[in-house]
């Protein structure tokens, strides 16, 4: 069953000198992955509050991703584990494991934001995803702004006109064209003034 | 403290995360933090610190993962409040 995961930390809504308190980061960071902060090349230019919500950012995407095949599954960030960074020429990459579940990443460091993608397969074939800055960050902007913007997205890649998207009792978004449910798994996220999408087709 | 002071001061826990004042002075022990409150899943952390902090409690990270609708909190609190006595 195909499934989608991704989210979004925008760094300006962050507490800084919290997040890198051993208090803070513990909670969700398990040893081996702190240490990967050192031992990682890929990481060398990134600070280490980006680190952390790097982190918290690919547990995040991996929970939302497992959540579609699991409705019933309670996000238990230290069971996500996250084991290795590489980079590419615009993001870094990896894999995140929970239980026998084996997922790989995509994540974006700029200096305004971490967003992260999830998949199965390590090529990201069929997997669309993106972020977008707007001007307000309530939450009916969010939700507004990150359903307009799958919208245009899926209208394009699928040739079909009509599509709306509801959400689900376990509260992922589901997509619809002309009364008929969509197999399209899609996720959305938002944080503060972004938000984002990713589906596989 | 009982379960009603816990939830009391729970919300004020809640406030800085919430922009729902309304939704957030009705709570009630199943209300979730996410989809009712509406609070962002990167603030979970936040409040379990400001939990810790506002009870005089540490919250472990096996308790922290229970904590995502308010009776698992209060749950959780009153908890650690009993083995702090």
């Amino acid at each position: 069953m195909k499934s989608a995961g991704n989210d979004i930390v925008a760094l300006a809504a962050v507490d800084i000198q919290r997040t890198i308190s051993p208090n803070f980061y513990s909670k969700f960071i398990i040893p081996r992955e702190r240490e990967l902060y050192e031992q990682s090349s890929a990481l060398k230019t990134v600070p280490f509050y980006s680190f952390v919500w790097l982190l918290w950012s690919v547990k995040e995407s991996a929970y939302k991703y497992v959540k579609r095949l699991q409705p019933e599954l309670v996000f238990s960030p230290s069971k996500f584990v996250v084991e290795c960074f590489d980079a590419s020429d615009d993001f870094l990459h990896g894999m995140v494991s929970f239980q026998d579940i084996k997922l790989y990443y995509r994540s974006r460091l700029t200096e305004d934001y971490i967003s992260t993608a999830v998949d199965d397969s390590k090529s990201f074939e069929g997997v669309f995803y993106d972020t977008h800055q707007i001007d307000k960050s309530h939450s009916d902007s969010q939700s507004k702004a990150v359903r307009e913007l799958a919208l245009q997205k899926l209208t394009t890649a699928l040739k079909l006109a009509d599509l709306t998207i509801s959400k689900a009792d376990a509260g992922y978004p589901v997509i619809w064209q002309a009364g008929k449910q969509l197999d399209i798994p899609l996720s959305f996220a938002h944080h503060d003034c972004f938000v984002g999408y990713s589906f596989k087709l | 403290m009982d379960r009603i002071a816990i939830l009391s001061e729970l919300k004020k826990v809640l406030a800085p995360y919430t922009e729902d004042k309304e939704k957030l002075n009705n709570i009630t022990e199943e209300t979730d933090l996410i989809k009712d409150l509406k609070i962002n899943s990167a603030n979970l952390v936040d409040i379990i610190i400001d939990a810790e902090s506002q009870y005089n409690i540490e919250i472990d990270f096996d308790a922290a993962e229970k904590m995502y609708n308010v009776g698992n909190c209060i749950d959780v609190i009153a908890d650690k409040l009993n083995k702090t006595v």
